[in-house]
């Protein structure tokens, strides 16, 4: 039995996620984007060809830079490994948005993602004001709710 | 990389395996499955045909919803648990209406054995909140003779971003039983054809309850491990009704037959591991090793692995290899001796409960076509190679002279196809 | 406590201790079907069909019950 306890803590000390939003300076590739942005906020989305609802966010990103393009910058950032992947999968689901590529993880551990997709609000000066991991469509109009306000 | 098809966390909690969240999201909307399996026992014993059907539905929030069919028709010839005589055997029916008669030096085997199984099942997966899956399961079987009912719940808990992921599910079994002629007495003497029998219960039953917990670890981006410990609780009527035993004298020829009883209660207990591995950035390699007793004192050891060639981007060859170990139950008794049966008050001749080795190997090719859609085929060989046990040593001479360990050999051949969305 | 108890839970504690995180971004390989727990779940429940009618073993990956009158 102890040693059941003992397990037990063992995964729950090893379970302790570091808090979220502990970025201070975006990385290069992020603050190139954010001077072009010219004082508009990014909203930076994290994808990668195997994950499945990354395929469904697709359409309602692509909705988002049709209807907020003119106030908000937004950018997808592929996480897979392989390029042939990513090109792969944006035949099936075309992204008419801006793409960066991070095959080894260094924007995405920057940000320290819980899940996949991931999304990362920036203002202007490349703070976070908002993060949130998943997609799930009846969870839309809480992301519209957080780019709304923060265009505001 | 394609996505996923359907990781079907429903149909996987149905078995009772942890849906690790190693496991990727499942696309939303409907998948359908077949798959059929032939049976085939060489020698004209069991040949089976069990097709399965399934369709999940998947939804954008996580909840998913599976119901499956499958049908499962045997025919063909099994021992009947009866040792081989120097002349010819001949038995009763279950029914005690008919008989059969067995050569001389053959195993015996009954051959009026025939069934039909239509079982179905249905499995809802609901999230709690981010980390926890519930799945809770219903199911029930029926055949002619037997119906079985049954329901489970397994709650899985993600930990350390989704690389742990522990579970515990519990399930819970209740069988009636109504055996062709009634449920014979145990150890009671096999009647003649026709000749007047003692009353018996015409339906019995039995229960199983197992619970088992679960632990999947994330090892590296390309490994992983599962262990998995269960119990599993039968209380009931646990014997075969058509099972006999051969009571011989020192010649070891048989003076009678009687019918087998087992233990009304059973308590089994497994450890279960399994690793898997991509490996060359291209194949799937996967190893899995099962360690079971139970206070029946069978003791059985089992090692299963699987290399997944993908040869090419959409097809892959799979060889398979799987060795078993068992001992045999306490009872296990391949004869009883002269008197011997109203001295004791539990045996069994069933090959089941004896001592053997099997060994599986077998090859599965799997092709995607270009629409993305997954089909396979599998042909296996499986073999029981058994080792003596159970003999009683006052006929041990007299019972040297016949096979009491027949070998069991058949092939399985497996297809199957998914499609969804 | 039992040796066989003993090593599973040594184990058990190595693998959760000594392992390094995966991070989400890194699960590419792990997404794939064919690194899945418990392999392709049709040939799962055939097997373990077919073995809890041969055996006197069952389950152990899963729940062994079997639901039918073939053991």
């Amino acid at each position: 039995m102890r040693a059941w306890l003992l397990l037990a803590s063992a995964l729950f000390t090893t379970t302790t996620t570091t808090a979220a939003m502990a970025a201070d300076r975006p990385p290069a590739a992020l603050q190139a984007i954010l001077r072009a942005a010219e004082g508009r906020p990014v909203y930076v989305d994290f994808w990668a060809s195997w994950c499945v609802p990354c395929a469904l966010s697709f359409p309602w990103l692509n909705s988002v830079r049709h209807r907020y393009g003119g106030e908000l910058v937004v950018v997808g950032v592929n996480v897979d490994q392989h390029r042939a992947d990513a090109d792969r999968f944006l035949m099936r689901h075309p992204a008419e948005f801006m793409l960066l590529f991070d095959p080894a993880g260094e924007i995405a551990a920057h940000y320290q993602l819980q899940g996949m997709p991931s999304a990362v609000l920036l203002d202007a000066d490349g703070d976070v004001i908002w993060q949130h991991s998943g997609f799930r469509k009846d969870e839309i109009p809480e992301y519209e709710a957080a780019i709304r306000s923060a265009l505001k | 990389m394609q996505l996923n098809p359907s990781l079907n966390a429903a149909a996987l909690a149905l078995l009772g395996l942890s849906q690790a969240s190693a496991a990727a999201d499942a696309v939303p909307g409907w998948t359908f499955e077949g798959a059929t399996l032939i049976y085939s026992e060489a020698d004209g014993r069991v040949q089976a045909a069990e097709p399965r059907f399934r369709a999940t539905r998947n939804w954008d929030s996580g909840r998913s919803l599976s119901m499956g069919l499958t049908l499962d028709a045997l025919t063909g010839a099994s021992p009947n648990g009866a040792a081989p005589a120097s002349t010819p055997q001949t038995f009763t029916t279950p029914s005690g209406n008919g008989s059969y008669t067995i050569a001389a030096g053959e195993t015996p085997l009954d051959d009026t054995f025939r069934d039909t199984r239509v079982a179905l099942d249905a499995s809802l997966s609901t999230p709690l909140g981010r980390r926890n899956t519930l799945t809770t399961t219903l199911f029930a079987s029926n055949e002619y003779d037997y119906l079985s009912i049954g329901a489970g719940a397994t709650i899985a808990r993600d930990f350390n971003l989704r690389n742990t992921t522990v579970s515990f599910g519990v399930n819970v079994e209740q069988d009636r039983i109504e055996p062709v002629g009634g449920a014979p007495q145990p150890l009671s003497r096999m009647p003649a054809e026709g000749e007047p029998r003692a009353s018996r219960e015409a339906s019995v039953s039995k229960t199983v309850i197992d619970v088992l917990a679960s632990f999947t670890q994330v090892l590296s981006p390309v490994s992983l491990v599962t262990l998995t410990a269960s119990l599993s609780k039968s209380d009931g009527y646990l014997s075969d009704p058509y099972k006999l035993l051969s009571v011989v004298g020192a010649d070891g020829e048989p003076l009678r037959y009687v019918y087998e009883g087992r233990p009304d209660t059973r308590l089994k207990q497994a450890l279960y591991g399994e690793y898997k591995r991509f490996v060359y950035d291209r194949d799937a390699w996967t190893i899995s090793l099962r360690l079971m007793s139970d206070d029946w004192g069978v003791f059985s050891q089992t090692v299963d692995t699987t290399y997944r060639w993908n040869f090419g981007a959409r097809d892959h060859l799979e060889p398979h290899l799987r060795y078993y170990r068992q001992s045999e139950a306490d009872f296990y008794r391949a004869a009883l001796f002269d008197g011997e049966e109203n001295q004791i008050g539990e045996a069994s001749a069933d090959p089941r409960l004896g001592a053997f080795d099997a060994i599986t190997v077998g090859l599965k090719y799997g092709h995607t076509t270009r629409g993305g859609l997954p089909w396979w085929v599998r042909l296996e060989g499986y073999t029981q190679l058994g080792r003596s046990a159970g003999v009683p040593a006052e006929a041990a001479d007299g019972l040297a002279k016949f096979d009491l360990e027949p070998e069991l050999t058949a092939v399985l051949f497996t297809t199957g196809f998914r499609f969804g969305r | 406590m039992n040796p066989l108890r003993l090593t599973a839970m040594t184990l058990a504690l190595a693998l959760v201790s000594g392992c390094v995180t995966v991070q989400p971004w890194q699960r590419g390989t792990l997404a794939r079907e064919d690194m899945q727990p418990g392999g392709e779940p049709a040939l799962a429940a055939f097997d373990d069909h077919t073995y809890f009618s041969k055996e006197a073993s069952s389950g152990g990956r899963g729940f062994g019950g079997g639901g039918c009158g073939c053991n």
